[in-house]
């Protein structure tokens, strides 16, 4: 891997910086027969996402238009730039089964399992 | 800030050439005990500027749609409030949490008060925008020379 992931700022980090790529907050909930990541990309719109799965590496790069505050700054909470970050699949996940969609600026990644690693249920006879 | 959510679960600095954390989730990483998120009011984080005749704030709340937000004015504070709900699931295990759940209210206070009946708030793609005119009192008043 050549991309440096988690060397990508967090959103409060290098504010003034406008050429800052950051990394999204995330959260990654297992289920009975998929993973599900939610990845927070406030500002964002569909045709902005891009996302590349490259052998085990899940890449999510996100272009977000400038908003400018127009006026004299008095708070600056975090940071306006690009997003991108890694996931790192491992052997349970269907490659082939994954699913994306972006709503409200949360990108919702669907991982389902492979039939290996779900869990299966054995009926008495 | 939302940066201290995480600041304990995610090398910040690290060499690693990927998100490792990851990788220890999607193998069999033993279930993680969500952080308990508690005294709420620095969430959402805030971007906020002036203009001659207003404020502006803005405030990122990815996933949220207009009805789980509410916005107060009074005087010369704002207060944004919400909620986010855990998806109940049966049987699901957060892994790794960084998003913020639960209820919160934040408060900003600004120098003059504010035209309560003038504000704008909209929510585009996760979000936050408000126009929060400043009351006419407060505004910049020019006095005629007397010849």
């Amino acid at each position: 891997m050549t991309s440096c992931v988690t060397c990508a700022p967090e959103r409060t980090e290098n504010l003034e910086n406008t050429e800052a790529t950051y990394r999204p907050a995330a959260d990654v909930i297992e289920l009975e027969g998929a993973y599900r990541i939610e990845v927070e990309l406030p500002g964002v719109k569909k045709e902005n996402v891009d996302l590349d799965l490259k052998e085990d590496a899940l890449t999510v790069r996100a272009t977000v238009e400038p908003r400018p505050m127009e006026g004299t700054v008095r708070l600056r909470g975090y940071g306006i730039g690009n997003f991108e970050r890694t996931f790192r699949l491992g052997k349970k996940v269907n490659r082939e089964g994954i699913r994306a969609e972006l709503a409200h600026g949360l990108l919702t990644l669907h991982l389902p399992k492979t039939v290996a690693a779900q869990p299966r249920k054995i009926e008495i006879v | 800030m939302l940066v201290r959510r995480d600041a304990g679960l995610v090398p910040r600095s690290s060499s690693l050439d990927i998100d490792r954390l990851f990788r220890d989730v999607f193998e069999d990483f033993p279930t993680w005990a969500p952080a308990a998120w508690s005294g709420t009011s620095k969430y959402p984080a805030v971007n906020a500027w002036e203009d001659d005749h207003a404020y502006h704030v803005e405030a990122e709340l990815a996933g949220f749609q207009e009805k789980d937000i509410e916005i107060t004015v009074l005087g010369n504070e704002l207060r944004i409030s919400g909620r986010r709900e855990e998806q109940a699931e049966e049987n699901a295990k957060v892994y790794h949490r960084e998003r913020y759940v639960g209820e919160f209210s934040r408060v900003l206070r600004f120098p003059v008060d504010l035209d309560d009946s003038k504000v704008e708030a909209k929510l585009d793609h996760g979000v936050l925008r408000v126009r929060l005119p400043k009351a006419a009192a407060a505004l910049p008043r020019k006095i005629e020379v007397q010849g």
